[in-house]
């Protein structure tokens, strides 16, 4: 699992237009390149950080607060599930971060027996 | 003698009705579709030159009940006895007081039922272009830009779907039907916008889509006249439609709205829609676009201060959306800047999303381009 992190506004907020144009391209490309390969088993983009929920429990009761849990710049933004190796997932990985400047994490996403 | 262009009207009209009939009598939504499809072609062939039969839906139902009880016959000795159910004078709901199957009702019963909670959202369009709107695989294909056979087995796949969530043919109760009410709305408006805007397929295919997503609405409006979001959407599609013959030249080229002709605007329709309009935020929100295009962005600007802070809030991006767009032209660049960021932060779609940044990208690099000599 390949995840990103932060509120793309503040990755966006300061860039130029053909910044924002390239880093969307790089990002469909690869996208496309994962799909094609078969690769891509899932990938997904979330909604801005600050329009999250975090559920708390407040005197003993769960109550809904707005915004996220962590830090914005902490926040999951986004990820890819790939089948590959740990290399190629680093590989992937290290394209977007060279384009972007933001650090990403990579995970193995823990095996679990077929269940009946 | 009728021309086929009033057979076609009429049978548009007549068949999600004629369908909404056989199916609360037998149940089995896919086959009563398929005899309704009989049915229709039987007119089809029949009308242009016999001429319309003095009472066409009751024709129409007759001869679908019969394809339809024909198909169980040739099928199986369990199919012939569910057919000698189904004909059980007894076992029949009553038809409405005139004798005619079929009141508006039923149309907007199965419109609720193709939006069953059980179906993905193109599955849910595709059904209610197919069975209300009456259109053909093949049509529904060209609207998508996919293959007749993906639309084919996405119908017959939704209707597996109904049947096997033991969905009914009846009026949602109130609960059921505040939560379709939603995916309803959002079906009629891709209707229309796909007929107002699709890129392909014949102009008449267009036009027969906005006039059918208007009809369906106005039925659902006559059926919750308190609902002003759907008083909106119906004012939204009358305004947009009464420009049609002005959006487009001779040659089929889109006319941007500050180059249209007005004369060419439907007035009737105009009207209908603005008597619609009570004050919902949604309708403040198009006013001040329509305003600022004649009086300037300021005026626009104005209007758009008279929404409360919670009108604001439900309009959710929009709102900064368009706020964004007016301080722009107004030459305020910091703040329309920072309401393209808000808009961008709060929407859900991607294409938007993108669309906004940019906005607010482009913006900046005027204001740097402006700050520095």
């Amino acid at each position: 699992m390949i995840m990103m992190f932060g509120g793309v506004g503040d990755a966006m907020a300061g860039r130029s237009p053909e910044w924002i144009t390239g880093f969307h391209e790089l990002i469909m490309k690869l996208d496309a390149d994962l799909r094609e390969s078969g690769e891509l088993v899932d990938s997904q983009k979330l909604m801005d950080p600050g329009r999250a929920r975090t559920i708390r429990l407040v005197d003993g009761a769960p109550v809904p607060t707005d915004g996220p849990f962590a830090e914005v710049k902490e926040s999951l933004a986004g990820y890819w599930i790939i089948e590959a190796s740990e290399d190629r997932a680093i590989d992937v990985t290290a394209q977007v971060v060279g384009y972007s400047g933001f650090p990403m994490e990579v995970r193995r996403i823990m095996d679990e027996p077929p269940q009946e | 003698v009728n021309t086929a262009r009033e057979v076609e009207d009429l049978l548009r009209e007549d068949a999600p009705r004629v369908l909404a009939a056989l199916v609360r009598r037998y149940g089995q939504f896919d086959a009563c579709e398929d005899a309704v499809q009989e049915a229709l072609l039987a007119a089809y062939r029949q009308w242009p030159d016999g001429g319309v039969p003095r009472r066409p839906r009751a024709w129409l139902t007759m001869v679908a009940a019969r394809a339809l009880i024909d198909g169980w016959r040739a099928d199986s000795a369990r199919r012939r006895r569910e057919a000698r159910a189904a004909l059980d004078p007894a076992a029949r709901t009553p038809t409405s007081a005139t004798g005619e199957p079929g009141e508006p009702g039923d149309t907007l019963t199965l419109l609720f039922l193709c939006c069953h909670p059980a179906l993905s959202p193109p599955s849910q369009l595709a059904l209610t272009l197919r069975a209300v709107g009456g259109l053909t695989t093949a049509q529904i294909a060209a609207g998508f830009l996919v293959p007749d056979a993906a639309i084919a087995k996405r119908i017959s796949r939704a209707k597996e779907r109904i049947r096997a969530a033991g969905a009914r043919f009846e009026p949602p109760d109130p609960a059921q039907r505040d939560d379709r009410l939603g995916v309803v709305r959002h079906v009629l408006y891709l209707m229309f916008t796909e007929g107002h805007t699709a890129s392909a397929g014949p102009l008449l295919h267009r036009v027969d889509l906005t006039t059918e997503a208007i009809r369906l609405t106005r039925l659902l409006h006559c059926l919750l006249p308190g609902d002003t979001e759907t008083a909106g959407l119906l004012a939204l599609m009358l305004l947009t439609d009464a420009r049609r013959a002005a959006r487009t030249d001779p040659d089929g080229s889109i006319v941007p709205l500050a180059d249209q002709d007005r004369t060419r605007w439907e007035t009737t329709r105009i009207a209908e829609g603005q008597a619609l309009l009570t004050h919902t935020p949604m309708v403040t929100l198009s006013r001040a676009v329509a305003v600022a295009m004649v009086h300037g962005p300021t005026a626009g600007l104005a209007l758009l201060g008279t929404l409360d802070a919670a009108d604001r809030a439900a309009q959710g991006h929009r709102f900064d959306a368009v706020r964004a767009h007016l301080l722009e032209q107004a030459g305020d660049l910091d703040p329309a800047r920072a309401a393209f960021l808000q808009a961008a932060r709060a929407t859900a779609s991607q294409p938007e999303q993108r669309y906004l940044y940019r906005k607010a990208a482009g913006l900046t690099t005027l204001g740097a381009r402006g700050g520095q000599p």
